[in-house]
């Protein structure tokens, strides 16, 4: 079992969810973060912090279908944030648009 | 050189002590000769009753001097029990567990250096980093090195500082008041060798044995009353695989199937709880070991629980658990920073009580931001869950102390956001934020009396809905003595009660 960050957190970026994760294991790309699904201990500590929602239990369905994504790019050589840094939409302009993936997805 | 690893009173009696079961099983495994006498045992023993026995703990927790004959009594049992057992060993490893074993452990490397002469004596244990009897200005492990009452001492996590001891080394991380270093992997430590004690020879809760097993160390939460991560910065696991292997080990090696689990939280890492759980329902089911396990536990947000999650902790034997529920109020749990609500509760309790499993409820009364709604839910809290008690799934539950802003947790930060200020200065304490009359500018309405008052209304509420309570009626006789006594102090203060310096109202302690 792991938690999985979908594309809600794509242009957002918060970062709440780094500050109480106990084992470091989420990583930073340019404009979304990722969960390491093996180093994820299944703590749950992160979910609730998220305000896009963004971060769900591979027990369901939807924390499930980003399962493989979060793997790929955590282990792509994108580095470990561990510590809150300032949100890429104060603002909440991109909260719920649709095709995020798509429009903005940078694979750095 | 022979060792012996020494446990000394006070520590508890109902299990063996696991921390020296660790140090002379890294001993044995690096080679040298070691045993174990467990000290706080055979004083038990030494003793004609177990009333006898906790007659003794207001001394080791430094409540009252000993009176002339429990003193001479203590002597005598160093003297006639102890030194005799201990002299054939070259070096001694003396587990100084907290508080409550610095006197004991003074006593006894006094005799160690009057009548066995050039021994070598190691202090460890959480114990040594608490202010010195003697010297108040010093750690205990330091005052006892200045009075040449010990030749070492370590601090920390004690596994790799014993070895580098062993090894000849009086400097490095933890030894002598150097900074320890957290050990990152604790899957890599031996488990506790519980073939140095007599099992038999200890004061069990049930008709059976029953050990201590630590699975993690630190908390993956922060809740914000809590200080655990002033003592453990980070939080280090062991696996699954790992936990199941230890317990099964004890089971194989001594028959025992009872464990008690040390950790904050035994489903902090939901991974390695998954896994252990998985193994040890295994091996229940091909040889019918009949595990029991028991620890602190979290409630869950539903949605992050696997399907059938409690029918296989069952079957991995798990029993017990004390959560700490906190308040009835949502809005305090969440800022608490617990992040369950009270429909998890009902959801989990439902799947306790279906797959029997225990639980007692673990309270704090009065948090900084507690409003009289709040409370009032609180209340309410008894009757919904009151089906619960009835079954018997619902265990117990600790009403607790009253809130306190303590060092190092996250409320001490939010002192000022809000607006806390203290009612006395507490010479005793270190610090004295560690106090529990305190007020908040922000919600004045939740003062001293009324936190006592709400304490007391909830004591009531429990007993009316025959919630099984410690001590029920008559800890609230002795809590409504206390708050008559505080009330009718404060009513004969003229001044503001933050200039009043208040003395021995402790109401909650």
């Amino acid at each position: 079992m792991t938690y999985t960050v979908n594309d809600k957190c794509i242009m957002c970026k918060h970062t709440d969810c780094v500050e109480v994760c106990p084992v470091d294991c989420f990583y930073e790309g340019e404009n979304m973060l990722v969960i390491n699904p093996d180093e994820c201990i299944d703590c749950g500590v992160c979910e609730p912090e998220c305000p896009e929602d963004a971060i769900r239990p591979d027990t369901d369905n939807e924390g499930r279908a980003w399962l493989d994504f979060n793997r790929k790019w955590s282990t792509a050589g994108w580095p470990v944030l561990t510590t809150k840094k300032d949100s890429l939409d104060p603002d909440g302009k991109h909260r719920d648009e649709p095709n995020k993936l798509e429009k903005y997805f940078k694979d750095k | 050189m022979k060792n012996l690893v020494i446990s000394v009173p006070r520590l508890e009696i109902h299990r063996p002590p696991i921390s020296t079961a660790i140090v002379a099983e890294v001993i044995r495994s690096t080679g040298h000769l070691v045993q174990a006498l467990d000290l706080n045992c055979e004083f038990f023993h030494y003793l004609p009753n177990r009333q006898s026995y906790y007659s003794y703990d207001e001394i080791w927790d430094h409540e009252r001097q000993p009176t002339f004959s429990e003193l001479k009594n203590i002597c005598k049992f160093i003297k006639s029990k102890c030194l005799p057992r201990m002299k054939s060993y070259d070096r001694y490893w003396i587990s100084v567990f907290g508080g409550s074993a610095t006197m004991f452990t003074e006593l006894l490397c006094r005799f160690i250096r009057k009548y066995l002469k050039n021994k070598v004596i190691v202090l460890g244990g959480q114990g040594v980093n608490d202010a010195s009897i003697v010297k108040k200005e010093m750690q205990f492990g330091e005052a006892m090195m200045k009075e040449n009452l010990c030749d070492l001492y370590i601090s920390g996590e004690g596994e790799h500082s014993v070895v580098e001891v062993l090894k000849g080394e009086i400097r490095g991380p933890g030894i002598n008041g150097e900074t320890p270093v957290q050990i990152d992997d604790i899957d890599s430590l031996p488990f506790p060798n519980y073939s140095f004690y007599n099992l038999d020879s200890y004061d069990y809760l049930t008709k059976n044995k029953e050990v201590f097993i630590v699975g993690s160390r630190g908390c993956v939460r922060r809740c914000t009353y809590c200080d655990v991560a002033k003592y453990w910065p980070k939080f280090r696991y062991r696996s699954g695989t790992n936990i199941a292997q230890e317990m099964i080990t004890h089971y194989e090696r001594h028959g025992v199937n009872n464990f008690y689990f040390t950790d904050s939280l035994i489903n902090g890492s939901m991974k390695a709880f998954g896994d252990m759980c998985e193994i040890l329902a295994k091996y229940n089911q091909d040889h019918h070991a009949n595990f029991s396990w028991k620890g602190q536990f979290i409630f869950r947000p539903k949605r992050q629980l696997p399907k059938d999650h409690f029918a296989l902790v069952s079957a991995a034997g798990g029993k017990e658990f004390y959560v700490g529920v906190e308040t009835g109020s949502d809005k305090i749990r969440w800022e608490m920073d617990k992040k369950f609500t009270n429909e998890d509760i009902d959801f989990q309790l439902e799947e306790f009580n279906k797959h029997n499993i225990n639980v007692i409820f673990l309270m704090l009364i009065g948090y900084v931001t507690e409003r009289i709604d709040d409370h009032k839910e609180t209340l309410a809290m008894f009757k919904r869950w009151q089906k619960y008690v009835a079954t018997g799934t619902i265990k117990g539950i600790d009403l607790g102390q009253s809130l306190r802003f303590l060092e190092g947790t996250p409320l001490e930060k939010q002192i000022k956001q809000h607006d806390v200020y203290f009612l006395r200065s507490d010479e005793s304490r270190k610090n004295y934020i560690s106090t529990n009359l305190w007020q908040s500018k922000k919600n004045p309405d939740l003062d001293v009396p009324e936190r006592i008052r709400r304490r007391i209304e909830t004591h009531e509420e429990a007993i009316k809905y025959n919630w099984p309570i410690w001590r029920g009626a008559q800890r609230l006789n002795v809590i409504k003595g206390m708050m008559e006594k505080y009330l009718k102090f404060l009513q004969g203060q003229k001044e503001h009660p933050k200039k009043v310096v208040i003395e021995n109202l402790n109401f909650f302690e």
